[in-house]
């Protein structure tokens, strides 16, 4: 079918419509069948009551978004726009799997999955549907993030000579070893923001043990190496017992200055003025506001017909970084996480 | 029609403002497809701005004593499309001596294949050197008029033909070479392997006069090429990431490419109208989904040489943001109004 004719169909269908009484009824109640009529965005949430009462006085100021809870796929597809689904990460590909499937657009906090063909799986799912499937990465709509990103794109800093990232690990309870949290996701959000942040792929790691008083896990009281494309990535974590404040920052070196990013809406450079600066500005809802951001796009994304910010594809870095970590605490070596040319090779 | 030029607009432009704000001074692949596409939309949109900006960068260039034509960076021709888009001579002073050199100095595998520059063993070819080696001879040969280049870049294509193309598929394979075996096909077909074979072969055709005698030796291959490509397209308009692999992700640059020359294959009446300008425009609508707010392009596959797992092409990551994805998607925009 070519333009043409495509708009020629399209208008004619468009006049049938709204001229004949009997098809514009009918197109009326399929319209409200399908929830179209309604202007507001319903997301269906899959989660604890807590997070739920939380989110929904996080979405409050969001015109047009109304969070109500799950109820069977069946009975909701026709009632809601879309789902959200935030529950124990070991369920959270279950769901989006089977929620797609059933055509049910899908917001979901970040499926971690211990091996790669799990990946495979859930983008197997996304490519065979229709509607969108998002991953919700919060930290893409805080203001200092895109910030960030803008003063990296424009070069502010010059070409970047190394970054240095440092993160608060929370450490597992031993009496208690079943946490609902993977123990690597704040390591995880950070390297996945940072490879937004400077739009290229981590492509190595190398985990090396640093030893601590209290005993702690590798992965929380280690150095980490890694290697972007033409410069190193250090990675600090230090066992955090007892806060669980989820404290990070990422310095970003550069041949003309430097930006640090951090937790709290932290943002700083220095640059040939020589003095740091303060680019953060206060906004006491600045969490909120890149938790409501992100519903926002997703809910615009679907209306639209477009793809959201976060999609299936950025879990492909998450759980190559996952899988290179437990090689790499086996092994003792560097683990290379994307497969390099023939020939091309990078010391870690 | 004029509704879905204001939206193309109004997209580039988004993606342009992003994009120059990164330094494209430096010669690189990813600059200088950024700054061909710009081209492009200036003439599909009627911007001078875009066409201004491209100038100014390659000024800029001059200044800093750039060299216009390099070895490093043969897989565009920049200064040939200035040629073509100003009219300025001045852009093409040195093409002639630097291909000339290229073929003459450029490493050849045991059936002829040009070889990537830097290979010192003569075995590593891959489908980006073919089509920037056989597009600087073909363009070389329409500035001389000499038909010995072209038959230079009809041989390259013929010879590759027959190594990297799977007759079952009829798709490309990405190189040959690039392990310790120098006859290791790399397996799978990478979605932008297909894509840069077939700008290759544009490019090339573009530069045939109809009366060359290899020109309808290319126009089918165009055909074959683009023919086999059609059956692996997804319903949403977008070709994935290993192309006949509809479970890998939907990928961005190499569908962006597909659909410039395609559409330009139609117009310059290689390939017949249809199916190939629904195949075409489809590909545009869906590559739009992928642009985000803030102008950068998401799904655009990390640029690689060719590899030795079909693994390894399904798992390369795709962030948004970055120049290349910037190009592709810019030059997908301006296909449905570039003259013919």
């Amino acid at each position: 079918m070519n333009r043409r004719s495509f708009i020629e169909r399209s208008a004619l269908l468009m006049a049938g419509l709204f001229s004949l009484p009997a098809i514009r009824n009918q197109a009326h109640t399929i319209r409200k069948k399908a929830g179209i009529e309604s202007k507001e965005f319903v997301f269906a949430a899959i989660c604890s009551a807590g997070r739920f009462e939380q989110l929904k006085e996080l979405l409050k100021p969001s015109s047009g978004i109304r969070l109500v809870r799950y109820s069977p796929a069946r009975a909701i597809r026709r009632k809601v726009s879309a789902a959200w689904i935030e529950r124990g990460y070991r369920q959270r590909q279950k769901h989006i799997i089977r929620l797609l499937t059933a055509g049910i657009p899908v917001l979901a906090e970040a499926p971690y999955n211990e091996g790669i063909s799990a990946f495979d799986t859930l983008q197997k799912t996304a490519s065979s549907v229709t509607v969108p499937a998002g991953i919700a990465h919060y930290h893409r709509f805080l203001p200092a993030c895109f910030s960030a990103r803008e003063l990296l794109l424009s070069g502010r800093i010059g070409k970047i000579s190394s970054v240095q990232v440092q993160i608060n690990q929370p450490e597992n309870d031993p009496l208690l070893p079943f946490s609902p949290n993977l123990p690597e996701a704040p390591l995880l959000v950070i390297l996945n923001l940072m490879q937004w942040l400077l739009s290229q792929p981590l492509l190595a790691i190398r985990i090396s043990r640093k030893e601590t008083a209290v005993p702690a896990s590798a992965i929380s009281s280690g150095i980490i190496m890694g290697a972007m494309e033409d410069f190193p990535v250090r990675i600090a974590t230090t066992p955090d017992f007892y806060d669980k404040n989820g404290a990070w920052s990422i310095l970003f070196i550069g041949e003309k200055g430097q930006i640090r990013l951090g937790a709290n809406n932290l943002l700083e450079i220095i640059d040939a003025s020589g003095r740091w600066q303060n680019l953060s500005k206060e906004d006491p809802n600045k969490a909120s506001l890149s938790v409501r951001m992100c519903f926002e796009d997703f809910a615009l994304a679907v209306k639209e017909g477009r793809q959201p910010e976060g999609k299936t594809t950025d879990m492909l870095p998450d759980s190559l970084l996952l899988n290179g970590i437990h090689q790499s605490l086996q092994s003792g070596k560097g683990e290379l996480l994307v497969e390099l040319p023939f020939g091309k090779a990078i010391r870690l | 029609m004029n509704i879905e030029k204001e939206i193309l607009g109004r997209a580039v432009e988004v993606v342009f403002q992003r994009t120059a704000r990164k330094d494209c001074m430096p010669q690189t692949l990813a600059n200088d497809l950024f700054l061909e596409s710009l081209l492009y939309c200036s003439s599909a949109f009627g911007r001078p701005a875009y066409q201004e900006y491209v100038l100014s960068t390659i000024s800029g260039r001059e200044k800093q004593g750039t060299v216009r034509f390099s070895r490093k960076q043969f897989y565009t021709c920049l200064p040939y499309n200035l040629w073509i888009s100003t009219g300025e001579e001045k852009y093409l002073e040195g093409l002639v001596r630097f291909a000339a050199e290229l073929r003459d100095s450029i490493g050849r595998d045991k059936d002829g294949a040009v070889v990537a520059p830097d290979d010192g063993r003569k075995c590593r070819i891959s489908v980006l050197v073919l089509q920037g080696y056989a597009t600087c001879m073909a363009r070389t040969g329409a500035i001389t008029g000499d038909t010995g280049w072209f038959d230079e870049a009809v041989n390259q294509f013929g010879i590759y033909r027959k190594v990297l193309r799977n007759e079952q598929t009829g798709l490309w394979h990405h190189g040959r070479g690039w392990a310790d075996d120098p006859l290791f096909l790399s397996p799978g077909y990478w979605n932008q392997a297909q894509a840069w074979c077939l700008r290759g072969i544009s490019e090339v055709l573009d530069c045939f006069p109809p009366s060359y005698p290899g020109y309808e030796k290319m126009v089918s291959m165009l055909h074959e090429t683009a023919l086999s490509l059609l059956p692996f397209q997804g319903k949403d308009g977008m070709w994935h990431q290993l192309t006949n692999a509809p479970d890998s992700y939907p990928e961005t640059g190499g569908t962006a490419l597909l659909a410039f020359y395609l559409l330009k294959g139609v117009k310059k009446k290689w390939l017949p109208e249809q199916p190939f300008t629904d195949a075409a425009l489809k590909a545009v609508t869906a590559v739009l989904k992928y642009l985000n707010r803030d102008g950068s392009v998401s799904n655009v596959s990390y640029f690689t040489d060719p590899l030795r797992t079909e693994e390894g092409y399904r798992h390369l990551p795709a962030f948004s943001g970055d120049t290349q994805g910037a190009a592709y998607f810019l030059m997908a925009c301006s296909a449905p109004f570039l003259p013919s």
